[in-house]
């Protein structure tokens, strides 16, 4: 309790109490100690800036000390602003707390307004596509049996038209074993595409097999290259569509500017999936763990952003090179919404990031309180 | 042969002559040998500068040159030669004359102080294509230096021949001397005991070559265009050498504040909604920033002065938000115009005739750039400056309001299908001038213009005072400090371009461009995280402070590369900030007295050959020295600086006080968190410490004095402060405060120091009244503590000041609280005004 006052360093008393505590001791970088009328006096004398929490004495010192708006009365107390943003002419807290008194409008009431509305209307939302998403979880159960089942098929064949080959070719039979060369041919780039997906489809869904029907869907995104990449080197931006097939590839096609007598233009392939972004490639034994973890809980447990196997963001590589520069890649980022492509952004030579809104990324944490918490920002 | 009407003659003399030069017009054009008339003429300037001009009716280069021949010729003629002495007593610091050979008058001698300093040699073997050129020697010079704008080494190298011609060089070479944006045909010949400079005076495609030998420098001057014209400037110091060619040329512009702050600019941010969020991400991430920029896509269809209706429908508003923050913007507006009817700059340009013509002058000349089919305006026109002013009036240049300001670029000018990717030399501007005899000046005057609009548009509401300009122009030539910045164009995301940089910078600098930067990370490509700490840690102490990158690099926010290198580049722009105060001083003293705001080393110690070459370091004003760290730490997390100087002159690490002896080189370990900055002993720098997010939000704040004192415990430094931007300091609306500490005593004065480049202001007419103070003092160089520290002051009018509620309590002597640890005193709160003059001693 006496440390977390500490650092929060909110209030004079508290830090005051600090300075009494922890002063003493030169090695922990914590409060200094000075003389009381040295609080707040709008001069800095601790490099922490514990001396000036409520003054802009402090601010770049190298002190990490911010301004608490709203004179400790939560829940506005909890908005922190830089102890430059205090009294620098600017409204920065929504009681004007930051700055001399009547400077500035208080909006504290605007704001939490608004973010009730924001929160009413994401509450009703959320619980729509919670049940999407479970509708979806449903699909998904079928949707990996149906992959299983078609690797399994694909391999079945493949391994029956190999056996053939040997047939034919211990009986010399050379147009029967290349038309059966053929059709294994067929089956391996079957086998091969679903590849693709991994070796097994809970892998290949991260665990998440309400996201499996996404793979027999396509997303469209029409956007300006002014908009999605800054802009263009030729006299006239041009719009793209853009298409997003979840767990298969990624094309683009311009479909603006094309002048009459010129060759229409041609799809862009920007990239083929190539699993999950992984922050650090995780071990065969965590893999192993997280599946069994998965499998376990799956309808339990919600969808976990932000974790080492950051499983929201889709990776695509090796599409068609663009001119001049390197091979295109894609990353789409699921959120949570409706089913629908949001945004796609070329952010450096080749590299495309797209935002995928699916009721498969909702989790029940991300239902707000109807009330806002005292740690809501404002 | 020559004509003098009688001696002394006053300004100038004229020798009327034959010239048997290759160049003449029409030498061979009938068979026989037609000679051109020209005019052999020598002016007199303030400061002992001298002219030789060969008259001959060929183009002849306005404007750049602002300074008028006044000076006294005394005239003393013998059958072989004739001498011209500067006669004019104006601020002379050296004495000189110009020694001319008769009967050709074409051999010129230019002696400082009675010795030969400069030889003109008119060339008379030119080659075919060329019109006018001269071997100039610099006798007894070991260095020269000057002839922006190229990627070389600060020092020019003998046996090299630079071009000077302005070219967008897409991707430029490092070490190329071909030219790139931008010229100034000045050069600096510099030895120990002398300093002279010289300017060639063409707009041309023009040669220099640079031959050294032991007793001197020869540079080979050639044009393929124009009239010969060269200025002399006899020194005798880099200094004076540098503000005889302000003089000349025109002293920089004092920039408002703002436009010291830090610039973030990206071809380009993608939206209304794009630009406020960069803005919030600034302040999220608690990193001061002054302006947003939008390149050529905020536009419809790359229009100048028009606005893109998809992703900036609204820019008053966007504005508006950004005012709010006390911030500014800066859109761009290119010389090229898109050739469509209904756009309103083409229309007008068009109905009025005021596009550059093709050659034959049968219509408007036409080329590629950004917009497609485009015409460029011929800012050679005086009608078309007069008039492209106005098109920056706000009611002109729809959604633009007061915090707009303006970046030029493209205007060397670059014509994408056209030779050299530059307009044909053979086209035709105002008055049937050829490109060819402007070419290098096309930047400058659209420069120029864009000026003037910033003055006209501010001359009403809602505007109360005129407020001072702010652009940024790509390309540039002498005299462009008058209206602006300049950046070193499209470099890459290079270490070596980080390297070159200061050379670059500083070649700029010491030929009177003043307001000059680099791109931070680099134009081109995506730099390494290291590389784009070490650049933003440059960056902070050059004149110029903007990070910028290509449309097909990643995003470039000083928070997308984690969390320690966001504390990293926080730190770098908040030291920038911290240091502004003196930096604005600087500024002011560069408009004042023509100086430069960065120098190379040897500008300040000219006699210490070490630093005759040394390019790695540059000054900031005279009290700090900045050595950027241009390799990775993985390379060496070491680096060797040379201070120079004497031993009671020692150095102190700027942040935190450590001596170091001098003259010496000291191996110096760099982490990642700062690069090597050095105050100069017996100097004083003003600065504000606390951390805000725009130059705006610090206007209130105090400010602290930083001292390092010299052996005999003697610092002096100044703090100049306006109201940042409005001219009222013109009519006396400053204060300018000289600090001088000397036996335990610093004193608090005004500024009154002259020198005889200092320009004559008119009697005050109007005053800048402040009630901050300092909050803190630092002094650093102190051997032990002093036993008490008291505040006096000399005298304090404060009501005159408005300041009758904080005068109080600095009446009375006071003592003053104190800190001494590691050699570094500390005053706290001494209750010192700026307004008022105090002493404070140390007992």
């Amino acid at each position: 309790m006496l440390l977390a006052l500490c650092r929060s360093q909110a209030l004079l008393w508290a830090a005051l109490l600090c300075a009494l505590l922890v002063g003493a001791d030169p090695v922990a970088q914590g409060p200094c100690q000075v003389p009381p009328q040295w609080v707040n006096d709008d001069y800095c004398d601790c490099a922490d800036g514990s001396d000036e929490p409520r003054t802009a004495a402090c601010a770049g010192s190298g002190s990490p000390a911010t301004f608490h708006c709203g004179q400790g009365v939560p829940p506005l107390s909890r908005r922190r602003i830089p102890l430059g943003q205090f009294a620098d002419g600017i409204c920065d807290c929504c009681d004007g707390s930051d700055e001399p008194p009547s400077t500035c409008p208080d909006t504290c009431g605007n704001h939490l307004q608004a973010l009730k509305d924001h929160n009413a209307t994401l509450h009703a939302n959320l619980t729509q596509w919670l049940v999407m998403r479970s509708q979806l979880a449903e699909e998904g159960k079928e949707c990996v049996m149906g992959i299983t089942q078609e690797m399994e098929q694909a391999n079945e064949q493949l391994q029956k038209m190999v056996e053939l080959m040997k047939q034919f070719q211990a009986e010399e039979q050379e147009a029967a074993f290349l038309q059966a060369y053929h059709y294994a041919q067929h089956f391996k780039s079957q086998l091969d595409l679903r590849k693709h997906y991994a070796a097994s489809p809970l892998q290949v869904f991260d665990g998440h097999l309400q996201l499996c029907p996404l793979r027999t869907q396509c997303f469209h995104i029409v956007d300006n290259e002014k908009h999605f990449r800054g802009g263009s080197a030729e006299p006239e931006a041009h719009d793209y569509n853009f298409t997003v097939c979840p767990f298969q590839h990624v094309t683009q096609i311009q479909v603006s500017g094309i002048k009459e007598g010129e060759d229409p233009p041609k799809s862009v392939v920007l990239g083929i999936w190539a699993g999950w972004e992984r922050e650090t490639p995780p071990s065969e034994e965590e893999k192993k763990m997280r599946i069994k973890e998965l499998e376990e809980a799956e309808s339990a447990r919600g969808f976990r952003p932000g974790t080492a196997q950051n499983s929201r963001t889709m990776i695509f590589t090796g599409g068609e090179s663009c001119w001049g520069g390197p091979p295109r890649t894609v990353r789409v980022t699921l959120r949570c919404g409706v089913q629908q492509l949001t945004q796609v952004r070329e952010n450096g030579k080749c590299t495309y990031t797209f935002e995928l809104e699916t009721p498969g990324a909702c989790t029940h944490d991300m239902v707000p309180d109807l009330m806002p918490e005292e740690d809501d920002d404002f | 042969f020559f004509s003098a009407t009688g001696a002394p003659m006053r300004c100038s003399a004229f020798f009327a002559f034959c010239l048997f030069l290759g160049i003449c017009d029409g030498l061979w054009s009938s068979g026989n040998i037609e000679e051109r008339k020209q005019e052999a003429q020598v002016d007199a300037y303030d400061y002992g500068i001298l002219k030789y001009t060969l008259v001959d009716g060929a183009y002849k280069v306005k404007d750049a040159v602002v300074a008028k021949p006044h000076g006294e010729l005394s005239v003393n003629d013998s059958p072989s030669h004739m001498v011209l002495g500067n006669g004019q007593t104006n601020g002379v610091v050296a004495k000189s004359h110009a020694k001319i050979a008769k009967p050709t008058f074409t051999e010129v001698e230019m002696s400082v102080n009675d010795e030969v300093a400069m030889h003109i040699s008119v060339d008379d073997k030119l080659p075919e294509n060329a019109q006018v050129g001269a071997k100039i020697r610099f006798a007894g010079a070991k260095t020269i230096y000057g002839i922006p704008e190229r990627a070389v080494d600060l020092a020019l190298k003998s046996g090299h021949t630079y071009r000077l011609w302005n070219l967008d060089v897409f991707r430029y070479q490092l070490d190329d001397t071909k030219g790139i944006y931008g010229t100034i045909p000045f050069l600096m010949a510099h030895s120990a005991t002398r300093t002279i400079g010289m300017l060639w005076l063409n707009a041309g495609d023009t040669t220099v070559g640079i031959e050294k030998d032991e007793s001197g420098i020869t540079a080979k001057w050639q044009s393929l265009s124009g009239t010969l014209e060269v200025y002399f400037m006899p020194g005798p110091t880099p200094l004076d050498t540098l503000q005889q060619m302000s003089y000349l040329t025109g002293k920089p512009y004092l920039p408002p504040l703002f436009a010291m702050g830090y610039h973030q600019c990206r071809w380009n941010y993608r939206s209304e909604e794009d630009t406020l969020s960069v803005d919030e991400g600034f302040d999220t991430h608690d990193i001061p920033y002054d302006v947003i920029w939008l390149d050529i896509e905020h536009t419809d269809g790359k229009r100048y002065f028009t606005w893109d209706a998809h992703n900036f429908p609204t820019p008053e508003l966007m504005q508006e938000k950004i005012a709010a923050k006390g911030r500014k913007m800066v859109t761009i507006t290119d010389p090229h115009i898109k050739r469509a009817a209904g756009y309103h700059i083409f229309d007008e340009a068009s109905a009025n005739g005021y596009f550059v013509k093709k050659s034959d002058g049968s219509g408007d000349y036409e080329g590629h750039c950004w917009p497609g089919t485009s015409s460029w305006l011929d800012f050679t026109n005086p009608a078309v400056r007069d008039w492209y002013a106005t098109m920056f009036k706000y009611d002109k240049y729809k959604g633009s309001t007061p915090i707009l300001y303006t970046w030029i670029d493209m205007n060397e000018p670059s014509v994408f299908n056209s030779h050299e990717v530059t307009m044909d030399i053979e086209a035709q501007h105002h008055g049937g001038v050829r490109h060819k005899d402007v070419h290098n000046q096309y930047g400058f005057y659209q420069t120029m213009a864009t000026y003037a609009g910033q003055i006209l548009r501010s001359q009403g509401p809602p505007h109360d005072t005129t407020t001072r300009p702010f652009i940024l122009s790509r390309s540039f030539f002498a005299g462009t400090q008058r209206y602006g910045a300049i950046w070193t164009g499209d470099n890459e995301a290079k270490w070596s371009h980080l390297e070159k940089a200061t050379p670059m910078l500083l070649a700029m600098s010491l030929s009177a461009l003043t307001f000059v930067g680099a791109d931070v990370g680099g134009f081109f490509d995506n730099p390494e995280e290291e590389l784009l700490v070490r650049w933003y840690q440059a960056a902070a102490y050059t004149p110029f402070f903007r990070g910028h990158a290509h449309l097909e690099t990643k995003r470039r926010e000083p928070w997308l590369f984690g969390e320690e290198n966001t504390r990293l580049i926080r730190d770098a722009i908040r030291s920038r900030y911290r240091v502004l105060p003196y930096i604005y001083t600087n500024f002011y003293l560069a408009a004042k007295e023509g100086v430069s705001v960065i120098s190379p080393l040897f500008f300040w110690w000219p006699t210490d050959e070490k630093l005759f070459e040394l390019q790695d370091a540059f000054m900031l004003g005279d009290a700090m020295m900045v050595r950027p760290i241009f390799n990775r730490r993985s390379e060496s997390d070491s680096v060797d600086v040379y201070l120079p100087g004497s031993p009671s002159e020692p150095w102190y690490d700027f942040n935190d006080g450590t001596a170091y002896t001098a003259p010496a080189t000291h191996t110096i370990t760099c982490d990642m968190n700062k690069i090597p900055v050095f105050q100069k002993a017996g100097t004083i720098v003003p600065m504000r410490e606390r951390a805000r997010r725009s130059t705006t939000a610090m206007r209130n704040d105090p400010f602290t004095l930083q001292i390092a004192v010299d052996a005999q415990g003697r610092a002096s430094g100044s703090l100049y402060l306006d109201d940042t931007h409005s001219h009222k300091y013109e009519n006396g609306a400053y204060i300018h405060r000289q600090f001088t500490l000397q036996d335990g005593t610093l004193k608090a004065t005004k500024y009154t120091r002259t020198s005889a480049y200092t320009a004559t202001q008119a009697p005050a007419t109007e005053a800048f009244t402040t009630n901050l103070y300092f909050e803190r003092i630092r002094i650093y160089g102190l051997s032990k503590a002093p036993a008490a520290v008291f505040l006096e002051p000399l005298s304090g009018d404060f009501n005159a000041y408005g300041m009758q509620d904080v005068g109080a309590d600095i009446q009375t002597r006071q003592s003053l609280a104190f800190d001494f640890s590691n050699g570094m005193l500390t005053i706290r709160k001494p209750g010192a005004y700026l307004m008022l003059d105090w002493t404070i001693t140390l007992a």
